[in-house]
């Protein structure tokens, strides 16, 4: 018999009986339903979340790390930021009472539990590969992971992140591969070191104390100009980017998500907590270097006056973050808690290791598209027709929303005309007689221009 | 110290002065670094026959001694491995080190021990 009982109907919780209930209920709110828009400026709170492509999720499976950058990875990576999110406070710049009906959804007490549901199960389809991907063995005690430290300190290269960077300086539009960049680290640098301060509650002795320098120094010491989020604000309008977090929502792709969720994964769970320290270690260490990198490309791409000041800012206090991360937080947490929390600490620095690779890798193919259109190949008429496309209709003004293309996709316009949009500025528009051909693992959405019927192409091979 | 690097996918045997040790897949499917030399006389126990039980033993080629994979991962140096990278810290920085594939003679696919 429970021990609560409900006065009125108004104070009864509803406790959805299947996941299919719990999602129909999390994503059945105006905020999280398909858009026109694509970019939500001074609005953190709409994020669509499905999309028509969705097949739903293949529960007690979890994806590999190649599937990813499938349709059904975007829409689990948007419901589960949405639901970490629900955490932290967003406000709009302007008067909140423009988006007070958004404001209350998307803090909605009835999305809690459903929230809950729908994270447990997202975090083994999304997480477990990750887990899969590093394994730990051997008798390992504090040296050897001094050892093994050190030897990343001075060997890391970030040789995937750097070619990334090299690509984005010698695309035939720079600037739109650069702007895609920086829309994608916003989902997390404009929240920067929410996840993190997630651990600093409770109590668990001088370590925390310690983490607590390290966001002190996140959050600008106080000052809101010098606090970090508000320096990438700096860098986003220096480039007449909106600065709300999550106006790009629409162009996020799932690996660059991915990485955000997985702190927020690592930190809400606090029994990773030193799974997190080893990942903070790792990306306090790495980020001096990939700071330098995404200041050579900034400078290549917009020239010597760029706004940096946000990644020299890293570069210089990354130093004493990796430092007070190692001395003050990781060697004396080992030294108290031994080989549970040493083996976490190494899964920790690995994992984070992965999603990074992952994050550039779904980028780097995004860019490797969006350049092509600049080849000066006329991609509207690249087709590769199927035996049985589908014949479609669509109307002035509608926007698709935006998807992952989990195949060879072909759009061939009889009537009308599309715009495929695949970046910031960066589109193609199809009119009667022309086609194109989108990759798989490409992001895109499709806006109408003029009333349009269209065929369909599908081909190559299907991811889950 | 001092910190060794290779792809488990070209290589599976480390040797660290005079002990060997293998990369072994266990039932849960992690690669841990076990050695790889039989505790009763010092056989290849890379050459040895998985046993599918619960107990997670490799039957020396020599004398058929049962080895526990639990007893030959203790005091193995430490290793990570991400992907097929993997990494292994080295405690005594002056021992001779190799790192070589091995597999079984009379078999032309890589040992079962040593999976990859």
């Amino acid at each position: 018999m429970s021990p609560f009982t409900h006065k009125s109907a108004k104070h009864t919780i509803s406790i959805p009986q299947s996941f299919d209930e719990a999602l129909q209920s999390f994503v059945n709110r105006d905020i999280y339903a398909a858009s026109k828009e694509l970019i939500f400026n001074d609005n953190p709170f709409r994020r669509p979340l499905l999309n028509d492509e969705f097949n739903g999720w293949p529960m007690d499976s979890e994806y590999t790390l190649d599937e990813l950058t499938s349709n059904e990875s975007l829409v689990a990576n948007r419901v589960i930021l949405s639901i970490y999110e629900q955490d932290y406070v967003f406000l709009p710049r302007s008067n909140l009472a423009n988006q007070l009906d958004d404001f209350k959804q998307f803090y909605d007490r009835d999305a809690r539990v459903p929230g809950e549901i729908i994270a447990c199960e997202l975090e083994k389809l999304l997480f477990s590969s990750v887990s899969n991907t590093v394994h730990i063995s051997g008798d390992w005690d504090l040296k050897s992971f001094e050892a093994y430290f050190e030897d990343f300190k001075q060997n890391f290269r970030a040789e995937k992140f750097a070619e990334l960077m090299q690509f984005i300086s010698t695309m035939r539009d720079p600037q739109a591969g650069a702007k895609m960049f920086l829309v994608q680290m916003a989902g997390d640098f404009l929240v920067e070191a929410s996840a993190m301060a997630r651990n600093l509650g409770g109590n668990y002795g001088s370590a925390q104390s310690e983490l607590f320098k390290v966001i002190i120094d996140e959050c600008g010491y106080g000052v809101f100009q010098t606090k970090h989020s508000t320096m990438f604000e700096s860098v986003l309008k220096s480039q007449n980017l909106h600065h709300i977090p999550h106006a790009y929502w629409q162009l996020y792709l799932p690996t660059s998500m991915y990485l955000n969720n997985y702190y927020n994964y690592i930190c809400r769970d606090h029994a990773k907590v030193f799974r997190y320290f080893g990942a903070i270690l790792q990306v306090e260490t790495a980020f001096q270097t990939t700071c330098e990198l995404m200041i050579g490309m900034m400078k290549s791409v917009f020239g010597t006056d760029a706004h940096v000041d946000y990644f020299s800012e890293h570069v210089k206090i990354d130093g004493h973050h990796s430092r007070m991360v190692m001395q003050k937080i990781v060697v004396p947490l080992i030294k108290t808690h031994g080989e549970f929390a040493l083996k976490e600490i190494v899964r920790g620095f690995e994992e984070s290791l992965v999603v990074g690779d992952r994050f550039t890798a779904g980028l780097r193919h995004q860019l490797a598209w969006i350049d092509r259109m600049d080849q000066g190949l006329d991609l509207r008429q690249l087709l590769v027709e199927s035996n049985n496309p589908s014949l479609k209709h669509a109307a002035q003004g509608d926007l698709c929303g935006t998807q992952m293309a989990n195949q060879d996709i072909g759009y061939q316009v009889l009537s009308g005309s599309l715009d495929f949009i695949f970046g910031v500025d960066k589109h193609i528009t199809l009119r009667a007689g022309e086609s194109l051909m989108i990759p798989q693992g490409v992001l895109y959405g499709v806006s109408v221009v003029e009333d349009a019927e269209y065929r369909e192409h599908r081909t190559g091979v299907v991811s889950p | 110290m001092k910190i060794l690097r290779f792809d488990k996918s070209k290589a599976n045997l480390v040797e660290l002065g005079d002990h060997a040790y293998m990369v072994h897949r266990n039932n849960a499917g992690k690669y841990l670094l076990i050695r790889a030399t039989c505790p009763h006389r010092g056989g290849p126990l890379f050459l040895g026959e998985i046993l599918k039980d619960p107990t997670e033993s490799i039957r020396c080629p020599w004398h058929e001694s049962v080895a526990s994979v639990h007893v030959l991962r203790k005091k193995a140096p430490p290793m990570v491995v991400n992907g097929s990278a993997c990494q292994v810290v080295v405690k005594d920085t002056d021992c001779e080190t190799s790192i070589r594939w091995v597999t079984r003679l009379t078999n032309k696919n890589p040992c079962r021990a040593i999976c990859a």
